[in-house]
């Protein structure tokens, strides 16, 4: 952990950095004030089973570069936001997968050439060009922050997964998938992966640090009889491989899928309805990521094509006063699951902490990058990205923090008693959703991406709950936080990858249940195609004389 | 799905047996081939349910690739990448209507707009029920898409005038049955892994070269094929391929490329570390050769003159000019006034002209494996159409006698010759060139050739001829530059980008030769052929791996089509070169790292 224990490849890079970085503010014009290189080391493993068989098996690593140049200074430089473009200068490029010294400084050298060029070239032309010029002078805050610059090296345990052992298993556990006709695919994924950052800046930053994910996804799809494509998904994350679920435990995530599956197969088709609904603690997760976390992400405020729905509404209620929501990716577990959003350093090499951003209802900061904006000049250890993109303001763990909880039964009750205050025939429960990119540009639908898998109709009258499919959520964000009437005490995790500006970075939300006064649904528009003309195959079914019978939502 | 995605169809081995025998039979003990067929058999039901209509599949046919692959890239003596991979990839064709006319040739033959559910990748174990159901849903995908493409296609139809002559749409072929017994080989990742490296590190002791690589790409495994007309294939379907690339900057700021491409159609044959080790070595000195070398000109200038083609560079012409216009493509219908992205074949329509002296024959031959011991690349026992490919004789004489045709009849088609070898859009399969022999009855010695180059020059009082012994082909200058070839050929009037000499001399009335950097032919056409004056008793054999990239830019993947070109030198009485406009980019500010010194 001391600073001598720097490995041969941040050795390397350094001296490399120094040797260019000194040649650049000497002879470039106009020269660099900032230079970084970070090279992401990633092994990953994966495999797929269907239905008894191995699809895929896969490993891999790889060493990739990108690199940072900053010129001009931090109060205006080639980064400087115009017109809503991110601009972009890095491109991943693979270094030896050895610390052969005289191979990765030669790509070092050439990929600093080459992003130097193009950094210069934006520079002089926001510089040059009179209406670019007139757009980024509106921008008050400045371009690049000042943070205290990170000398760590962190150990990343090594792990092994034994892929002989997990081949077996999933070719076994995914021939249960069987047992559901209605499923026309089905797959149980394995991805363990471990990777590593080195980060070198000429800040004097030097960072090794990195992280072990591994996840199950046990997914299954199928077509209603109407052609309505359904599909329903489980997964496990955790870190250690050796911490995976038991074959007991997929086996069960199996026939939950293939069980919701054929349900949503044979259920109604949702209605268009207004009233009021609860989120299960992973649907309130998602939809809180989706439609809150976007939109608190800090370079969306200085952006003018932005929605800039919370731009100036710091020290403002936004959310119902019983709420708060932290983000805090130094957090690695919550009760025993692991928490997706956690890191040590982000990838500018801003040290991770807590960021409480709604207090008590009322907004208090942004998500910040060393990307500056009015009022908040700071980064606080947000600024993430995947390689090949460049750094922009991302989620990490995102918690929702209730004072007005009550029991998953009360919460039911007071769902019940609000249908028959409004006078509607039932209330919804989202069970599973899953999230997708949320609009937040001004030009386009500021609109929920959040896409309901399980949904159920309660009724007031003690009916069974019924599951409905081919739900989609109508209506703004901004409404819906409004009517937020009390959470569950209990409290789910939903892990997940999101994608953005930046990439695919994990994360990670924490959320208890949310009994919301009103939700807007209709029902999603179905492919029109129909299910396979032919019945799934079997040994008997070779060269069966004459016209096949209709598959029937895919069961047969 | 993974990054290496080849595929060919070659054959070393195939046991022919008479297509007599019922499916249960001869699918044997190989799970995979007997859900191919008893899959294919029962698809054959397939009917629109519920929607009305009456397109009945008349014809399917299921290619599927079990490949093994590796791929290994490495710089400067150390190692980037690597990835070991099994895939099975299948291509699945579904024919509804007949074959006077069927769902193929529309713009948007092929494209559906339902969902599917074939789109993961397929299983590896040999299970019979698993690959039966992955079949099930591809099959009733890629019928979806046929009737709906039909429909697409007859609505077009409706509203365009009809054209003179009307084509069939497919045509039928003889039932081959060949299963050649699977023996795939071992891939020795470690060994060709440290051969990568071993080789990249030459570039190392070349300070002009700044950046430099070297990929192998393994692939083997057997290909099948089965069709509802009775065709049942199954044959090794192996190429190991190396390429290397290496840049360099002159000091003007030109950039120089090299490219390398070695391939064999197995492992066995594929050279050793000698042969392979002085292919860099000579690579590198041309880069080193051409850093060194005089600009030709200014940019904007154009200079004409006798043109010298040594065989190696009069094969790689061949290659472009012959080859990608002995495959005559179909224009797709389409709604009238659509803009459709269509090269035709200069040679289309012109059957029993004049296209090359009477003293010139060019023939296409895929039944020779080897030529004065050496390999040749385009061998290949059945296309990707399942037909076993014939002898063709493309120029008799100079004048032109054929084309290379798959099973889409066109004018002139007479039956297949078994040339689909590589993909294509609507529903279609590309011809390409096998081992494409350019022969020459009238010859003379190399140095003959370059005599009577000397002597037009001085007769016609220029300064100097020139002298071409390498083209940038399979293009490895990368996308950038091919995009800027490509527009400049479109400005120059030409149908076809060639691509640009790589060594290439100025060569002066007293004999000296002096190499040049910057040229690009100009204006270079299927016309510039009838220029040809004379031909060497020398030849040369041009092995490349066809893609259908424009110019086999190097390191396309998709289908691949190895091929060998066999040509003499050849002396053209004119042709014109430019140097073109583009910018130069400034060398790097910092200085190289590892300089010595």
């Amino acid at each position: 952990m001391s600073a001598l224990a720097q490995s041969p490849l941040t050795k390397i890079l350094s001296s490399e950095l120094e040797r260019n970085f000194a040649a650049l503010k000497q002879k470039a014009d106009p020269a660099p004030y900032f230079l970084g290189y970070s090279v992401i080391d990633s092994e990953t493993d994966v495999i797929i089973a269907s239905r008894g068989s191995i699809n895929g098996e896969n490993h891999r690593r790889s060493r990739v570069l990108d690199t940072t140049i900053r010129i001009g200074s931090p109060q205006f430089d080639n980064y400087r936001r115009v017109g809503g473009q991110i601009p972009r200068f890095t491109a991943t490029t693979p270094i030896t997968l050895d610390d052969n010294e005289a191979a990765i400084k030669q790509t070092v050298w050439l990929a600093t050439d080459r992003v130097y060029r193009a950094s210069a070239q934006r520079l002089i032309q926001i510089k040059a060009d009179e209406k670019l010029r007139a757009a980024a002078a509106n921008e008050k805050a400045s371009d690049f922050s000042e943070e205290k610059p990170q000398v760590a090296y962190k150990q990343t345990p090594s792990t092994k997964l034994n892929v002989a052992e997990w081949t077996t298993r999933l070719r076994k556990l995914s021939a249960d998938f069987t047992k559901y006709p209605g499923a026309l695919n089905s797959d149980i994924g394995l991805e363990t992966e471990r990777t590593v950052e080195t980060l070198v800046t000429s800040e004097g930053t030097r960072l090794e640090h990195g992280r072990l994910f591994s996840r199950i996804i046990v997914s299954a799809g199928g077509k209603a009889a109407d052609g309505m494509d359904l599909s329903t998904t489980e997964t496990f994350e955790t870190d250690d491989p050796s911490k995976l679920p038991s074959d007991a435990e997929i086996l069960k995530a199996v026939e939950t899928a293939g069980k919701n599956l054929t349900d949503l197969l044979r259920a109604a088709p949702a209605d268009p309805f207004v009233g009021p609904a609860i989120l299960s603690g992973r649907a309130a997760g998602v939809f809180f990521h989706e439609i809150f976390g976007h939109r608190i992400e800090g370079h969306r405020q200085k952006d003018d094509s932005e929605g800039q729905t919370f731009t100036k509404s710091v020290g403002k209620p936004i959310l119902p006063s019983f709420l708060s929501v932290i983000f805090d990716p130094t957090q690695k577990q919550f009760g025993s699951v692991m928490l997706n959003g956690a890191y040590q350093y982000d990838n500018e090499g801003v040290a991770a902490r807590r960021v409480p951003v709604v207090e008590n209802g009322i907004l208090k900061t942004f998500l910040m990058s060393r990307s500056p904006i009015d009022g908040f000049p700071n980064s606080n250890g947000h600024g993430r990205r995947a390689p090949g993109a460049e750094v922009v303001s991302r989620q990490s763990n995102l918690f929702v923090e209730s004072t007005k909880q009550v029991s998953d039964q009360q919460l039911r009750q007071m769902l019940i008693e609000e249908v028959k205050k409004q006078g509607k025939p039932y209330g919804l429960l989202f069970d599973q959703v899953t999230g997708g990119y949320t609009t937040t540009q001004r030009r386009g639908l500021q609109a929920f991406t959040v896409i309901p898998l399980v949904v159920y109709r309660i009724y007031p009258d003690g009916r069974p709950d019924e599951l409905i499919r081919g739900v989609d959520i109508v209506g703004t964000p901004l409404s819906s936080f409004e009517k937020i009437l009390a959470t569950s005490e209990k409290r789910e995790v939903f892990n997940g990858i999101c994608g953005a500006e930046s990439g695919s970075v994990p994360v990670a939300a924490i959320a208890p249940a949310l009994l919301v006064e009103s939700i807007e649904i209709q029902r999603k528009d179905r492919a029109q195609d129909s299910p396979p003309y032919l019945p799934r195959p079997s040994a008997a079914s070779t060269a069966a004389p004459g016209l096949a019978a209709s598959g029937n939502g895919g069961a047969n | 799905m993974s990054g290496f995605t080849r595929r060919g169809f070659l054959v070393m081995a195939g046991v022919s047996v008479p297509a007599v025998f019922s499916f249960a039979q001869s699918a044997g003990d190989d799970p995979l081939l007997k859900a191919l067929l008893d899959e294919l058999e029962r698809s054959r039901q397939l009917r629109v349910i519920n929607g009305g209509g009456d397109e009945i599949p008349y014809f399917i046919a299921y290619t599927l690739g079990d490949q093994q692959t590796f791929s290994v890239a490495a710089t400067l003596g150390a190692v980037t990448v690597s990835g070991a991979n099994h895939q099975r990839v299948p291509i699945i064709e579904v024919r509804v209507g007949s074959y006077d006319f069927d769902n193929t040739g529309h713009i948007f033959s092929g494209a559906y707009s339902g969902s599917r559910y074939d789109t993961e990748p397929w299983p590896l174990d040999n299970n019979y029920q698993n690959m039966r159901e992955s079949l099930w849903l591809a099959t009733d995908h890629a019928y979806k898409a046929a009737v709906e493409s039909i429909a697409r296609k007859r609505a077009a139809l409706n509203s365009v005038v009809a054209p003179g002559e009307k084509q069939a749409d497919y045509s039928k072929s003889e039932p081959i049955v060949s299963l050649a017994k699977l023996d795939t080989p071992k891939i020795d990742e470690k060994s060709l892994s440290a051969r990568a490296a071993k080789l990249s590190g030459i570039f190392a002791s070349y300070p002009e070269i700044v950046a430099s690589g070297i990929e192998i790409s393994v692939n083997v495994g057997p290909t099948y094929y089965v069709n509802t007309e009775g065709t049942q294939l199954r044959f090794p379907d192996d190429v190991v391929w190396l390429t290397a690339r290496a840049e360099s900057q002159a000091a003007d700021g030109m950039l120089i490329r090299e490219g390398l491409s070695v391939a064999s159609l197995d492992l066995e044959h594929f050279p050793g570390e000698a042969e392979l080790d002085q292919g860099i070595r000579a690579m590198a000195d041309r880069v080193k050769a051409r850093w060194n070398a005089p600009v030709a000109g200014a940019p904007g200038d154009s200079f004409t003159g006798p043109v010298l083609f040594e065989p190696y560079a009069a094969a790689q012409l061949m290659a472009q000019l012959i080859g990608d216009n002995v495959r005559v493509p179909r224009r797709p219908v389409s709604e009238p006034g659509r803009q459709v992205n269509f090269t035709p074949s200069e040679f289309e329509g012109r059957i029993g002209n004049r296209v090359l002296p009477d003293w010139m024959d060019v023939i296409d031959d895929p039944t020779q494996t080897t030529r004065q011991g050496k390999p040749l690349l385009g061998f290949y026992p059945y296309d990707i159409e399942g037909v076993k490919p014939k002898t063709v004789t493309l120029v008799e004489k100079g004048a032109l006698k054929s084309f290379l045709w798959t099973r889409l009849p066109g004018k002139s088609w007479t039956a297949s010759n078994g040339r689909a070898r590589l993909a294509a859009s609507y529903g279609w399969r590309s011809a390409a060139i096998s081992n494409l022999f350019v022969n020459a009855s009238q010859t003379e010695p190399l140095t003959g050739l370059k005599a009577k180059l000397v002597q037009m020059c001085k007769d016609r009082d220029k300064p100097y001829g020139f002298l071409v012994r390498r083209l940038d082909y399979p293009f490895a200058s990368g996308g950038g530059e091919l995009q800027s070839l490509l527009a400049g050929a479109r400005t120059g009037g030409s149908a076809r980008a060639i691509s640009p000499p790589t060594l290439i001399y100025r060569v002066y009335p007293d004999g000296r030769e002096e190499l040049v950097r910057g040229l690009r032919f100009r204006g270079v056409s299927i016309r510039t052929l009838r220029d040809i004056l004379a031909a060497s008793s020398e030849t040369a054999q041009f092995d490349f791996v066809n893609n259908g990239a424009p110019l086999a830019l190097l390191g396309g993947g998709g289908l691949l089509a190895p091929a060998s070109v066999i040509a003499p030198g050849i002396l053209f009485d004119e042709m014109e070169f430019e140097r073109p406009q583009d910018q130069l980019q400034r060398p790097p500010i910092v200085p190289p790292p590892n300089a010595k010194g």
